[in-house]
């Protein structure tokens, strides 16, 4: 997965830039992702689980 | 005597020396260093990851070659062979750098999740290897090329083998008397839980697991007791210093506890009993976090057992757990391979050192070094082990 690195940068890129930008947020997350690929990429906000990315967008969504 | 005026065989009884006291738990003078890392070692050694389909030979004289321009590394064995990728076990097409993907490109499971609700019938009537054979004959029928990879295994993977053991590099499954098991003694152990998630898919396995829980247990038994039998003739046979011993799926955010000891830990302890049991040692190749599930292996007995996490279970949580029960195998994260600096990479691997490396310690990545690993970061973690 290492080696998408790049492609998912280059996708949260054209998001912003082409697509519906700041009103979308990016989760990332998998074995190989980590705060530093979170960072490189340009996501939002990395999910460690299935259960933190539930948690995360409840928040953002502010859904109770 | 440095490892530059060492023998080939001086160096291989050395570097096997080592990883036994490591394996066993025990001190050693330094941690062996074991780095999973084909696709990355034949690029270093000057070549594209597709050599190692293409010529598989060539492919692996480029990994002894960066092998030997890392320093003194003590665990290397034969690379990918293109028949190794055939895909039964991951009931998968593999595609392979320099046929279907571009020359350094890493092989890619692309799964057919071919098995039906109804193929549980069939397993629990007729067995797992029935259900694995005619599943190679519809999506694997036998071609010029598959044969041709299939021959050219079983002819050079001895002679490959044997240049690594020249080279004075010796493996996890090495033979407990020295030397590689021949081909077809290879040794894996684990639950039939992955077998099956990857044959219907992880979302259409989650849903039969509490859709229909009495037949994929009566299904999982059958397939059990097949593995048991097969797992513990190979291991008396080949008698290898560790089997891999493998689990993935079950662990991570999958399952809850109560699942996870029903439909998942219940065959692994058994399988890693059996290994046990034949003399050698599990090798716990552990993907996904296995966080919530590291008590476990308190279940099996002290000093048999290497805890081998892929960088996302936390290891030093672990060890809080079962330092002096088991050994340590790990564990710079990929991402820290492939994004960091040698700096941070050599700073993560002295924390390791601190922690582990006074016994029972293998230095290495999590699961495998990435393709794309910057090598300064793989040299960070050599110089490490070796304490420079």
């Amino acid at each position: 997965m290492t080696t998408a690195f790049g492609d998912i940068q280059e996708c949260i890129r054209t998001l912003d830039k082409e697509g519906p930008g700041k009103d979308v947020k990016v989760l990332t997350g998998g074995g190989p992702v980590d705060e530093a690929t979170c960072k490189y990429v340009g996501a939002d906000h990395v999910c460690r689980n299935a259960q933190e990315t539930v948690e995360y967008s409840k928040k953002y969504m502010e859904v109770q | 005597m440095d490892e530059n005026t060492k023998t080939g065989q001086e160096l291989y009884k050395e570097h096997l020396e080592r990883l036994k006291k490591a394996v066993a738990n025990e001190k050693t003078d330094r941690p062996p260093i074991n780095l999973n890392a084909d696709a990355f070692l034949v690029q270093y050694g000057g070549g594209k990851v597709s050599d190692l389909v293409n010529d598989p030979e060539y492919g692996n004289d480029l990994i002894i070659k960066a092998l030997q321009k890392l320093g003194d590394v003590d665990c290397g064995g034969p690379g990918a062979f293109p028949a190794m990728g055939g895909g039964a076990f991951f009931f998968a097409r593999i595609k392979l750098p320099g046929r279907e993907l571009p020359d350094n490109m890493i092989w890619q499971i692309d799964e057919l999740r071919p098995m039906t609700e109804q193929d549980y019938d069939v397993i629990i009537d007729k067995g797992f290897g029935y259900y694995t054979e005619q599943f190679m004959k519809k999506y694997f029928p036998e071609t010029e090329e598959s044969k041709k990879d299939m021959e050219a295994m079983m002819q050079l993977g001895p002679k490959v083998a044997q240049k690594y053991i020249d080279a004075g590099y010796v493996t996890l499954g090495v033979s407990q008397e020295g030397g590689t098991p021949q081909p077809g003694m290879m040794c894996i152990a684990g639950a039939p839980f992955n077998s099956l998630s990857a044959a219907r898919g992880t979302g259409e396995f989650l849903r039969d697991i509490k859709k229909m829980p009495d037949k994929v247990l009566e299904a999982m038994n059958v397939m059990h007791e097949t593995n048991l039998k097969t797992l513990r003739d190979t291991v008396r046979t080949a008698k290898p210093l560790t089997v891999f011993t493998g689990g993935g799926r079950e662990a991570g955010d999958f399952l809850s506890i109560k699942d996870f000891e029903k439909f998942a830990w219940k065959y692994f302890k058994e399988a890693a009993n059996v290994v046990i049991e034949e003399g050698s040692y599990c090798y716990l190749h552990l993907d996904c976090s296995w966080d919530r599930f590291v008590k476990y292996f308190l279940e099996l007995p002290k000093n048999k057992m290497v805890f081998g996490p892929d960088g996302t279970t936390n290891i030093f949580k672990a060890a809080d757990v079962l330092y002096g029960h088991t050994a340590f195998y790990g564990d710079v994260h990929p991402s820290m391979m492939s994004l960091g600096t040698p700096d941070e990479v050599y700073a993560y691997c002295k924390k390791l050192m601190d922690r582990f490396a006074d016994k029972g310690f293998i230095m290495s990545t999590g699961c495998a070094v990435p393709s794309n690993a910057k090598p300064e970061n793989v040299e960070a973690v050599v110089a490490a082990a070796l304490g420079k």
